[in-house]
């Protein structure tokens, strides 16, 4: 299903058809189970959410204005939806330069690219790096480097500007690799 | 760990364009001015080796190394 046939069938969801958003359903639930569970770790948790974001999807249909994708409107809902069942307060964030990050991450200590490169191997280190993440640190390499969504994507989802996901990104980044230097110590 | 002018370009500076530059976004003069540094400055050719070794294997392992 293309991004044309998805704006033909939510139309129609907004309509009062309902079963026209099951082939959208189909198609998205596994990105955004993806995406909701590394927010909030919890599988379970992370269904129930995808599913109450669907169903306000379909509520919200009418209201779509076709600003943005189908795609990212419904990830922008499940990561709403997301954020509320944390009901954490937001952390704040310290004032760390990029360069002190980049100390963490390795820049100045003897760094070996091969290192990283042979983690292909060993997929656990870096499942459990990424593990180690705050929920929003993890979201944004999620969407940008795993997921390869682009850059204007990733930022849509996130609701942030350009130039603020590119910030996020870089420093998602350092603080990943920091968490991959602590394991291959 | 003391940072480096080389090439015109600080140690810093290098690590806050390290994704621009991996994009081949930058323009011509700083992108020469990087390579200078890079060539010069152990620490920040290391890392920035390290840097697209991660990218490279974020993108090759996909959405199943988060399962």
């Amino acid at each position: 299903m293309n991004e044309q046939e998805m704006k033909i069938a939510f139309a129609e969801t907004a309509q009062g058809n309902t079963n026209a958003f099951s082939p959208i359903a189909r198609q998205l639930r596994p990105a955004i189970t993806r995406f909701v569970l590394s927010i909030v770790k919890d599988e379970e948790a992370a269904k129930d959410l995808v599913q109450d974001a669907f169903i306000r999807a379909i509520e919200k249909a009418a209201s779509f204005r076709g600003d943005s994708s189908v795609k990212t409107w419904i990830f922008t809902i499940a990561r709403n939806f997301a954020y509320a069942h944390l009901r954490r307060r937001k952390l704040q964030e310290r004032s760390v330069s990029t360069l002190e990050l980049a100390m963490g991450a390795g820049w100045g200590s003897y760094s070996d690219p091969e290192k990283i490169a042979s983690l292909k191997e060993e997929t656990l280190i870096l499942h459990d790096a990424l593990a180690a993440l705050d929920p929003e640190t993890r979201e944004i390499i999620l969407l940008r480097d795993i997921e390869s969504y682009s850059g204007k994507e990733t930022a849509d989802i996130m609701e942030l500007s350009l130039a603020a996901m590119k910030t996020r990104l870089h420093r998602s980044r350092l603080k990943l690799l920091a968490e991959l230097k602590r394991r291959l110590k | 760990m003391k940072e480096r002018n080389d090439g015109g370009i600080k140690c810093s500076e290098i690590v806050e364009v390290l994704d621009d530059y991996a994009e081949g976004i930058l323009n011509a003069e700083t992108t020469k001015k990087i390579q200078n540094h890079l060539r010069s400055c152990e620490n920040c050719a290391n890392f920035g080796a390290r840097y697209v070794a991660l990218l490279g294997l974020l993108k090759e392992q996909g959405p199943h190394v988060l399962i």
